[in-house]
């Protein structure tokens, strides 16, 4: 399975991207929101997993413009904040899946696992 | 919310608990507590409760206003102000934060004022650049500019993104470039060209794909200019690719070109009419031109043919208008309906 991971922390682009890939996934990774958007147009992924808070474009609205050009996968998204500040932004009810920050190999794969279940 | 619940608990607990201590030492005393006391300590409890939510929401509600707009801050929506009026440590954070959102937006909208004027800077160095080959020719003056409102007029019949339409800019008015070192006799020679001069000619692509590779912001330029004789057939030069391996951008700007070429004079041939060019370039189409480009090209002929017309009609308008008003007041009286109209085609 593909999947998109987009965070501006190279750190936790470069863990996911291991953690996805010993997963047995392919792995596309861009650094910010707008190269996310680029990237989610070019290779279709079957699932992202986008950070909240990027330069350029956050999370939300990346995944916004992702939808308008024809993404109809499940989206991840990677905070850090709380679940009660999170739900009070606008464009966070198109989110299925929140997956905490610092990011685990359990979450991580169990928030797959339930991407995977909403289609 | 959680720091919500935690005051709600702290701040109950810290009320409620002489009361119940007092209730407790009073049962034991008594051995048993009568209604009244009772009812007083559960009064008392309740109290507290309803306080401490009064406080706990006192609190968080300022604080999760500031978290909201600042998390819309950092997700790039500048200037966004918080409903804060608390004249407390809490308020001074909501006024300061304000303070700052709007330098932030006001720092936005000037960086992208500037921006704005450097790119119309570029555009204008390039377009002066453009004219210095268009002056070598006179046959070829204002093509550059030409070619570059054609291609980007082609590339939003096409739906391509921003950057692509600018590319389309540049490359459309940089195209001939590398013919700044050609000879003029080259250019504008009336009879056919020699094998030699013709191999020379061919250069300026490349030539022109050269000037541009060390200006870092025509690099997306470099590809129309370099490709902008190739043919979807693959028969063109410098590079002979064929259909979509050549740049999409290199397309439209030599489908633009080539519109261009039919529909002005030219030391070799005569502007052909708009009707006759397209029966031209309709048997290009598939052999050096990309079918899709060509269709694009129709369809924006046939729309400036549209608003030529409509351009027309509405000075038709506006002259019957001008000469009724100018006649005597009796003739203007009789036919009053035309000035209204024009007015109204014209503000259209």
């Amino acid at each position: 399975m593909k999947v998109l991971i987009a965070d501006d922390d190279r750190l936790v682009r470069t863990m996911v991207t291991d953690l996805l890939g010993e997963l047995g996934h392919e792995v596309v990774a861009a650094e910010n929101g707008s190269e996310a958007v680029a990237l989610c147009v070019r290779e279709r992924p079957a699932v992202v997993v986008l950070d909240l808070l990027m330069p350029r474009l956050s999370g939300l609205d990346a995944l916004k413009e992702m939808r308008a050009f024809g993404y109809a996968g499940p989206a991840i998204l990677l905070t850090a904040i709380s679940d009660s500040s999170f739900r009070e932004m606008e464009g966070a009810e198109a989110v299925e899946i929140r997956l905490d920050k610092p990011v685990t190999r359990r979450g991580l794969e169990r928030a797959l696992a339930r991407a995977l279940a909403t289609r | 919310m959680k720091l919500s619940r935690t005051l709600l608990v702290l701040v109950t607990a810290a009320s409620a608990l002489p009361v119940v201590l007092l209730g407790w030492m009073l049962a034991e005393a008594r051995g048993g507590l009568d209604a009244a006391a009772a009812i007083a300590v559960l009064s008392c409890l309740l109290l507290a409760a309803s306080g401490a939510a009064l406080v706990a929401r006192s609190v968080t509600r300022p604080i999760a206003e500031c978290v909201r707009g600042a998390l819309e801050i950092a997700r790039g929506r500048f200037g966004r102000q918080v409903q804060v009026s608390a004249r407390n440590e809490i308020g001074d954070l909501a006024y300061t934060f304000n303070h700052m959102s709007r330098e932030l937006a006001s720092y936005d909208a000037e960086n992208r004022r500037l921006i704005q004027a450097l790119e119309q800077g570029y555009l204008d160095t390039i377009r002066s650049l453009a004219s210095a080959i268009d002056a070598k020719d006179p046959y070829t003056r204002g093509h550059s500019h030409r070619v570059a409102a054609l291609a980007v007029e082609l590339g939003r019949e096409l739906n391509l993104s921003p950057e692509a339409l600018q590319s389309l800019e540049y490359g459309g008015v940089l195209h001939d470039i590398g013919k700044i070192g050609m000879p003029d006799a080259i250019l504008s020679k009336a009879t056919p060209l020699t094998d030699a001069e013709r191999d020379l000619a061919k250069e300026h692509p490349r030539i022109g794909s050269e000037i541009v590779a060390g200006v870092a912001f025509l690099a997306a330029a470099a590809p129309a200019i370099r490709n902008h004789h190739e043919r979807w057939d693959g028969a063109g030069y410098p590079d002979g690719l064929a259909g979509e391996a050549i740049p999409l951008v290199a397309r439209i700007v030599n489908a633009a070109d080539t519109w261009d070429a039919c529909t002005s004079n030219r030391p070799y041939q005569k502007a052909y009419p708009v009707e006759e060019a397209l029966a031209i370039v309709a048997r290009l189409r598939g052999t050096q031109l990309d079918p899709a480009v060509h269709d694009a090209l129709v369809a924006v002929v046939r729309k400036r043919q549209e608003r030529k017309r409509a351009r027309r009609e509405a000075e038709r308008l506006e002259r019957e208008a001008r000469d009724a008003a100018a006649a005597p007041a009796g003739d203007a009286e009789t036919e009053p309906a035309p000035a209204p109209t024009a007015a109204g085609t014209r503000s259209g």
